[in-house]
């Protein structure tokens, strides 16, 4: 990565952080609602993870570690 | 001014302490939850073309202690069956010519259409591979020998074999004329001395001629028997009459030879007079030159003697002697029934001339140099012949065809567990579970570590993670297999899998709030596995692992000679096909970026998701997920889905191998081809009052080679594609306890017992949510009415047929979601979905003949569901009647076989999870109380709506009456007493099966009955506190009187419990 592009993203960091500063906790309101949180379903989601590491190559990413499996 | 500025900043400190105590109000930030709240969800996965289904049955518990610790349990269980991709090979290696196999092995002659690449159904001998039906079989392996052998021929002429002389120099006839003397005492079968010739000198020697001697047999009853020379002396001849034991002839040095003819003179005359049935010349050939003992045998009979011919007395002329007396090494002619000189006084003569004699061609043992030509031979042939079977000619790109196996129904069960501690800025996630399948067991646990910053608009997590896998592998008996085939075919004795695999995990993720309505987070994981990371039910066909020479040598090996592991290092599973191998080591990276936006004008929420990952065994994936989550009106969310991924192929990854790879690592799994998968969905949720959310949906996903970002991907062969579809229930327990009025008024209704149902519905709006158990045993004795029957007695209980076997105890279990609903005042809707869960044990029936399907059997599944409503037609004071009308709908399986595969017998009638059938439950409740003191009576039953389901059968009618009372011994704690009689009809038509009938459960009329039970019971409702209005009542369910229909198992009893809320 080069100097310039060091930079230009510590400055959209701190623009970034700068922004969420301003969201003051009576503002928050939305951020609480079911459907904006990182998992709202959880179980759901859970069993969309199991058919798709038994269906696909890729794992991981948001979501931790659950058993292994001998999915066919 | 400053003490403006410190009071605003500190009502900004007041206000911001409250707002951040509000519940939720900590955007994406850890708080306990703030009541227990619970989960049940049921998924249901289906593939096309009759592929894997599975069903998946999830539930979860948040039990939240003070504000600090939070404990969550939750359990997973997933039963699949259906067949799954096994391997794949190039098109041009299907469907070959191929002689079938006679029962000992040899090809017949009918062809049929065979895989060059076929699985073994069991392990593999290399007799299986070759000869036994193996690669030998195919008809271009026979057809490709004549060229083979016409090739080798022309390259390589047979080594010629070095002359050998014949026995005698040429043709030789003995004609006589060199006999000296008038008579020869000698016995040319007599031990010759030094030279060859038979003892004794001039007439009491041997005659000799061309190399040839001839003389009498040894004969100790007469020590001057001779032969005479007759004829004139232009044509001598031989002359034997009865005064020796007949004409012997050899070679001086014992040579074979040929006896081709001879001049036989014997007509009758006065000193040749008879002509009876046993007079007769006997001609006898020897493989012996000289045997001193042949006048004392029978002159017929001996060991050493290898042609026999009989000519009449009379004969007179030339005898052509047939080939039996091709190389001989001596013959002897005399008159039947005297090797000896007659002492009887029996007279005959016979004069011998021109004895054709020639010389045996000795055919000689082949030579060193022949011998190493003709296994060259044999071995180039077979080679060219596997070659031309092996190397069939694959154009570049055939078309890869997929071959399936059938998964066996299994289920994986996944407990797991995980507490969370909250700290002030900090949150300590510990979790861990296990998980268990038949041939795969795994553990895992985990921990991370929240910190927030920055008023809690940043979050940062570390965690770790260790799962530990153990993979075996069943269905293959490797040592009964080989025991079967024994040594000489040379089985794989591979040992059974038992491997371990191990992943570590470190994960990093930062949240932070960007503005009031949006939310990112970034996330990275890394995972590190190691150990054994194939798939043990996934096959390669690889050529080349094995050559055509190894396959000769399999072919050509004797018993116990190969050694699998110097043929190849791969696991072999059948002709040209191996277990696959992967890189015992994994690592792989993924990043993750989630925007969360929520649009106020649209009252809407759009998730972003997009996942970049990467591997060490090269495959890059690419994920992209957009949902969005639209509120409507009435609680209502509606959400649809949408989701992109694509991935590389696996550097070891074709759909099948045309050359080995020097790594010997080889996977034709779909799930590591390049490919790319699209997948949407719908689903939608209601949320009732504060605590309660039903939501169903439906997704399909389809995979194709095609879609692969960048193209490249693996074709269409392995396209496929699914649904999913699931329902969930999601419950905040504490609501339920939240004072509604609607609660106070359900729960002011008197308790009931737990075995009764459908009995009173809500007031309006009022929602409740109940989970019933029920536990039937029955064990024991047979019935017949209400008298035991013996086991012997049983047999005849069968039909036509004698009964082999007879259950012995038989369990059921069921578990009942009950979910109602109260639009009006006076109306009730209610869904109840169900699964069940039996088990049978067999027992055989002594002096029966041998059942085919005894053993336990285990059925367990989705139930029938019902759903309908309730009407409360009378009301006054504390007595009410209810009507209810259920219908029940056929979800359950009514033909379920013992291992729910096509080629199983199917279960028994009290084995089925449904009817199969709609089927009408009509019902009346009377209710009152008084007091401390209730009752109530309930007259149900059931209708079959349909003569027959499409198994051929129909369950029978049925209706049920009880009575009960009870009393409020505390304010918390109810005892009910019951009595109730139900008649359930026998079943109607028969359920369609190709086995004979073994045990009385599989028969019609031996289902249903007449019975009486007293039922015993407590009902607990939580008064007060968190848990307010949860009501918990078991009932025990006693059989009194028993008259079942035919011969059945004896009732033990049965357990009811239900769990129930309102809101």
């Amino acid at each position: 990565m080069s100097e310039r592009a060091v930079r230009v993203a510590f400055v959209l960091s701190c623009l970034a952080l700068a922004a969420c500063a301003q969201v003051e906790p009576w503002q928050r309101g939305t951020l609480a609602r079911r459907d904006m949180q990182l998992t709202p379903d959880p179980a759901l989601a859970a069993l969309r993870d199991h058919l798709h590491v038994s269906k696909e190559a890729a794992q991981g990413g948001h979501r931790g570690l659950g058993g292994g499996c001998g999915c066919n | 001014m400053a003490a403006a500025a410190t009071e605003s900043s500190r009502a900004l400190f007041a206000l911001t302490t409250a707002a951040l105590a509000l519940p939720g109000m900590r955007a994406a930030a850890a708080l306990p939850a703030s009541e227990p709240s619970a989960t049940a969800q049921f998924g249901y996965y289906q593939e096309s073309d009759s592929r894997m289904r599975v069903e998946v049955w999830h539930g979860d518990l948040v039990l939240p202690y003070h504000d600090r610790f939070e404990l969550s349990v939750s359990f997973d269980r997933d039963t699949y069956s259906g067949a799954t991709p096994a391997y794949s090979l190039p098109t041009a290696m299907t469907n070959r010519p191929k002689y079938a196999q006679n029962d000992d092995g040899s090809p017949a002659s009918a062809l049929s259409l065979a895989d060059v690449v076929t699985a073994a159904s069991q392990g593999v001998t290399a007799g299986e591979l070759t000869i036994l039906g193996g690669l030998n079989a195919y008809k271009e392996f026979v057809d490709a020998r004549a060229a083979a052998e016409a090739a080798f021929l022309a390259a390589n002429p047979r080594p010629l074999s070095p002359p050998v002389p014949p026995t005698l120099p040429g043709p030789v006839s003995l004609d006589f004329q060199g006999m000296a003397l008038g008579s020869y005492a000698g016995a040319a079968n007599a031990t010759p001395v030094a030279g060859g010739a038979c003892p004794g000198l001039g007439a009491l020697g041997c005659y000799g001629e061309d190399g040839m001697v001839i003389g009498i047999v040894a004969d100790a009853t007469n020590p001057i028997a001779h032969l005479h020379r007759v004829g004139p002396a232009a044509n001598r001849a031989l002359g034997y009459h009865a005064d020796s034991s007949g004409i012997y002839v050899r070679a001086l040095d014992g040579a074979a030879f040929n006896l081709d003819s001879l001049l036989l003179h014997a007509p009758i005359s006065g000193a040749n007079p008879d002509a009876g049935a046993d007079d007769v010349w006997e001609i006898l050939g020897f493989d012996t030159a000289a045997d001193p003992t042949l006048g004392a045998g029978n002159g017929v009979d001996y060991a050493t003697r290898v042609a026999r011919l009989s000519i009449a007395n009379g004969y007179d002329g030339t005898l052509n002697l047939p080939a039996a007396f091709d190389n001989i090494r001596a013959f002897w002619i005399h008159y039947r029934g005297y090797p000896q000189t007659p002492a009887d006084g029996k007279d005959f003569e016979l004069r011998l001339d021109d004895v054709a004699l020639s010389g045996v061609q000795a055919t000689p043992g082949d030579t060193p140099a022949q011998l190493a030509w003709a296994a060259a031979l044999e071995r180039s042939v077979a080679i060219a012949q596997f070659q031309a079977v092996l190397d069939r000619a694959v154009p570049s790109g055939d078309r890869p065809v997929q071959r399936f196996q059938t998964q066996p129904r299994e289920s994986r069960t996944q407990p797991s567990l995980n507490a969370r501690w909250f700290f002030d800025d900090t949150t300590l996630r510990v979790g861990g579970g296990v998980s268990d399948e038949p041939d795969f067991e795994s553990s895992f646990g985990s921990f991370d570590v929240t910190r927030e910053f920055n008023e809690r608009l940043t979050s940062i997590t570390l965690g770790y993670g260790y799962t530990r896998n153990r993979i075996s592998r069943s269905g293959v008996d490797h040592a009964g297999h080989a025991q079967a085939h024994g040594e000489e075919h040379n089985a794989t004795d591979y040992p059974a899998l038992d491997a371990h695999s191990e992943y570590h995990t470190v994960t990093a993720s930062l949240g932070q709030v960007l503005a009031k309505d949006r939310l990112l987070q970034v996330s990275g994981s890394y995972t590190h596995q190691s150990g054994y990371l194939s798939n043990p039910y996934k096959f390669v066909y690889v050529r080349g692992e094995i050559t055509a020479e190894e396959y000769y040598a399999l072919w050509q090996a004797g018993a116990g000679e190969v050694d699998w592991a110097s043929v190849t290092p791969l696991e072999v599973a059948g002709i040209e096909l191996f277990r696959e191998r992967r890189p015992d080591r994994r690592r792989q990276l993924a990043l993750s970026t989630r925007l969360n936006q929520h649009l106020d004008a649209l009252d809407a929420s759009l998730q972003l998701d997009y996942r970049w990952y990467r591997d060490d065994w090269d495959i890059d994936a690419h994920t992209f997920t957009v949902e969005w989550y639209q509120s409507l009106p009435r609680d209502v969310e509606l959400t649809p889905y949408l989701r992109y991924y694509t991935q590389s192929r696996a550097e070891f990854f074709a759909p099948y191998f045309l050359a080995p790879r020097a790594d010997h690592t080889y996977s034709s799994d779909y799930r590591l081809s390049g490919f790319g998968a699209l997948s949407g969905g719908l689903r939608l949720a209601k949320t009732f009052g504060a605590g309660l959310k039903l939501e169903a949906g439906i997704e399909y996903y389809t995979h194709q080679g095609d879609l692969k970002l960048g193209g490249g991907g693996a074709g269409d062969y392995a396209d496929f594609d699914n649904y999913l579809a699931h329902a969930s229930l999601n419950v905040d327990l504490g609501a339920a306890g939240g004072g509604h009025a609607h609660h106070a008024a359900h729960h002011a209704q008197a308790p009931l017992p737990a075995g009764v149902m459908a009995a009173h519905g809500l007031p309006k709006d009022g929602v409740m949510l109940a989970y019933r158990y029920m536990d039937m045993r029955q064990d024991g004795a047979f019935r017949l009415g209400s008298a035991a029957l013996a086991d012997a007695a049983v047999a005849a209980h069968c039909g036509r047929s004698a009964c082999r076997a007879r259950p012995s105890s038989m369990t059921m279990r069921m578990h009942m979601l009950e979910v109602m609903v109260a639009p009006t005042e006076r109306l009730t809707l209610m869904l109840m979905p169900q699964t069940i869960d039996g088990e049978m044990e067999m027992r055989a029936i002594p002096g029966a003949a041998a059942a085919a399907h005894a053993g336990d059997h285990e059925s367990d599944g989705l139930g029938d569901t019902q759903f309908g409503a309730l009407l409360r037609v009378y009301q006054h004071g504390t007595q009410q009647v209810q009507a209810g009308l259920l219908l029940s709908a056929p979800t359950g399986e009514y033909a379920a076989t013992l291992d729910d595969s096509a080629d199983t017998p199917p279960q028994d009638y009290g084995m089925q999870r449904g009817s199969g059938t709609w089927d009408l439950r009509p019902s009346l409740t009377w209710l009152g109380a008084q007091g401390r003191w209730f009752y109530g009576a309930q007259l149900g039953a059931v209708f079959r709506l349909e003569d027959a389901n499409d198994a051929g059968y129909a369950l029978g009618d049925g209706w049920q009456a009880s009575g009960w009372g009870g009393v409020q011994f505390l304010p918390w704690l109810a005892g009910t007493l019951r009595i109730a009689h139900a008649v359930q009809d026998a079943v109607r038509g028969e359920l369609a099966r190709e086995e004979p009938i073994e045990s009385p459960a599989e028969l019609p009329f031996n289902q249903g009955g007449r019975y009486t039970d007293l039922g015993i019971g407590a009902v607990a409702t939580v008064t007060g506190g968190a848990f307010a209005g949860h009501r918990f009542s078991a009932e025990w369910l006693q059989p009194i009187a028993d008259d079942p229909n035919g011969a059945q198992l004896e009732r033990d009893g049965a357990l009811m419990a239900s769990w129930s809320f309102a809101f």
